[in-house]
């Protein structure tokens, strides 16, 4: 990480099915394959496929952990501010699936109906307190980037808009860009696009040029990446000779992660 | 004032208890140097740790008392460390049962402001090699100690070193004994009677301070308050202030 200081923030969002929770795992595998780093993985996609990609299994989100506590609130057992961020950093902690020089947390679904603003405020800064823990945090966000900004961090170093080739995917990750440029939906030093399964340099650089979206990388289409999709297992397997592999070094070379 | 002079009783009879089995060790806190801090990044994960106490699936047991009767503290050891079961560097690679009790000596007029004093010193304790989590009001403590700092001879005894000392620089601390448990989870299962006393007259005192709710009726805690004197004037003093705020409109 060379001069970059600790607790590198990177939040990957963009539309459903483009490739986000792919790109994240191949990013989590490098930055482990370190070896010299603290990886804090948050899975705050409701679809939680980040934990399958990681190869870990999901015991407790921090959905179920916040039910918990609204439940204690409600049966009167409350305790003051200090009591219930003390009992949420250690059921946060124990929510946290280890592995290899990594740690993961899902945040789970959206929280049911009802206003326990403290509670949300305070997991929020449960986790952002952890994450200054890690060296680096992978955030796989979902399209609704306010969603990162209200549970799980008010700001992040690195945006990664993914976009698959779709016109679609494009004019989401255009909205994003306009939600964090306009009215600050998160707060981030450095935001660029990264399109996946693009065939070719020039279907990139066709799409780049029809877009005001500031390009970082592109990731190849990969077989690979397909059969491990369809056989359900997890990414972070994947071969270093992947070329999704490959771009995803590329990615964080681009981000100062890797030399 | 003697909110825990009685717990602090028993918690003499347990130790004694132990000891008469052979089980404990008194380890003097200025035997030990002071450990660094964590300078960076102090989380320790699965694969880094040396050893861990109290994991969510073990026994553990966490509480603070205090007393301004010297005598109960000299029994407890001021500015020792009993530890009852083995010390780190004994137990490589093991999840121990655990438990830390921390018993005061000092002059606390306001007992309330006094116990949300020192609460936060027991929480700020930040030593290199050291991660723990700790719920005061489940009484859990879980902690892991990296095998690096178990390498560089970390102990239970820098634990409450610097416990002892962060105490003392309290105005109103005048003394500090330290008890780890790590021998079984009977034996930190023999601590749950006194350490549930000692919850609910700390719920009390909270209670009633916080709520300034004196319905003895509708209150859960009543029987606690019947029990110890010293809640008693807690309350009769917080009435007290009620009233004379409240003719001084």
């Amino acid at each position: 990480m060379g001069d970059r200081r600790r607790g590198e923030i990177i939040a990957v969002c963009g539309k459903g099915g483009v490739g986000k929770t792919a790109i994240t795992a191949m990013m989590t595998k490098l930055l482990v394959g370190r070896g010299d780093l603290k990886i804090l993985a948050i899975d705050a996609d409701p679809a939680v496929g980040l934990a399958s990609a990681l190869g870990v299994e999901v015991k407790k989100t921090i959905n179920d952990i916040r039910d918990d506590l609204i439940d204690t609130v409600k049966e009167g057992k409350r305790g003051d501010k200090y009591e219930m961020a003390a009992m949420l950093d250690y059921e946060v902690f124990k929510a946290l699936e280890e592995g290899s020089n990594f740690a993961f947390l899902a945040i789970g679904r959206p929280e049911s109906a009802g206003c326990y603003c403290q509670v949300n405020s305070l997991l929020k800064e449960v986790i952002e307190s952890l994450s200054k823990s890690f060296d680096v945090v992978l955030i796989d966000g979902e399209a609704g980037i306010e969603q990162i900004n209200r549970r799980v961090m008010r700001s992040v170093d690195d945006l990664l808009l993914i976009s698959d080739t779709s016109a679609k995917g494009i004019n989401v990750v255009s909205s994003i860009k306009r939600l964090v440029e306009n009215e600050k939906a998160v707060e981030c030093e450095r935001m660029g696009l990264v399109i996946n399964r693009a065939r070719n340099k020039e279907e990139v650089d066709e799409i780049v040029a029809n877009s005001s979206l500031n390009l970082l990388e592109w990731v190849p289409e990969d077989d690979m990446v397909r059969e491990y999709d369809f056989n359900g297992k997890p990414i972070i397997d994947l071969s270093d000779t992947s070329p999704s592999i490959i771009a995803a070094r590329r990615i964080l070379k681009t981000l100062g992660m890797l030399a | 004032m003697g909110l825990f002079n009685e717990t602090i009783k028993d918690l003499e009879a347990y130790i004694q208890k132990k000891e008469d089995k052979g089980k404990i060790r008194i380890i003097k806190h200025d035997d030990y140097e002071d450990w660094p801090s964590s300078n960076t990044s102090n989380i320790i994960l699965k694969e880094d740790i040396g050893v861990e106490l109290g994991n969510p699936e073990m026994a553990s047991d966490s509480f603070m008392v205090w007393t301004e009767d010297l005598e109960s503290l000299e029994k407890i050891r001021s500015g020792m460390i009993t530890l009852v079961g083995p010390d780190l560097v004994e137990s490589w690679g093991k999840s121990l049962p655990f438990a830390q009790i921390l018993v005061l000596k000092g002059h606390f007029e306001d007992e309330y402001e006094c116990y949300r004093r020192l609460i936060n010193i027991e929480r700020d304790i930040d030593l290199d090699g050291y991660m723990f989590r700790a719920v005061p009001q489940r009484r859990r403590i879980w902690s892991r100690v990296s095998k690096e700092a178990l390498e560089k001879g970390f102990s239970l005894g820098n634990i409450g070193k610097t416990l002892i000392d962060k105490f003392k620089k309290e105005d109103s601390v005048d003394a500090v004994g330290v008890i780890f448990v790590t021998s079984t989870t009977k034996d930190v299962k023999e601590l749950e009677d006194i350490s549930n006393r000692v919850q609910r007259r700390v719920g009390a005192m909270n209670k009633m301070v916080e709520e300034m709710s004196f319905d003895c009726n509708s209150c859960e805690y009543s029987d606690v308050c019947d029990e110890v004197r010293d809640l008693r004037k807690i309350r009769r003093k917080l009435q007290e202030t009620e009233v004379r705020v409240t003719r001084n409109g």
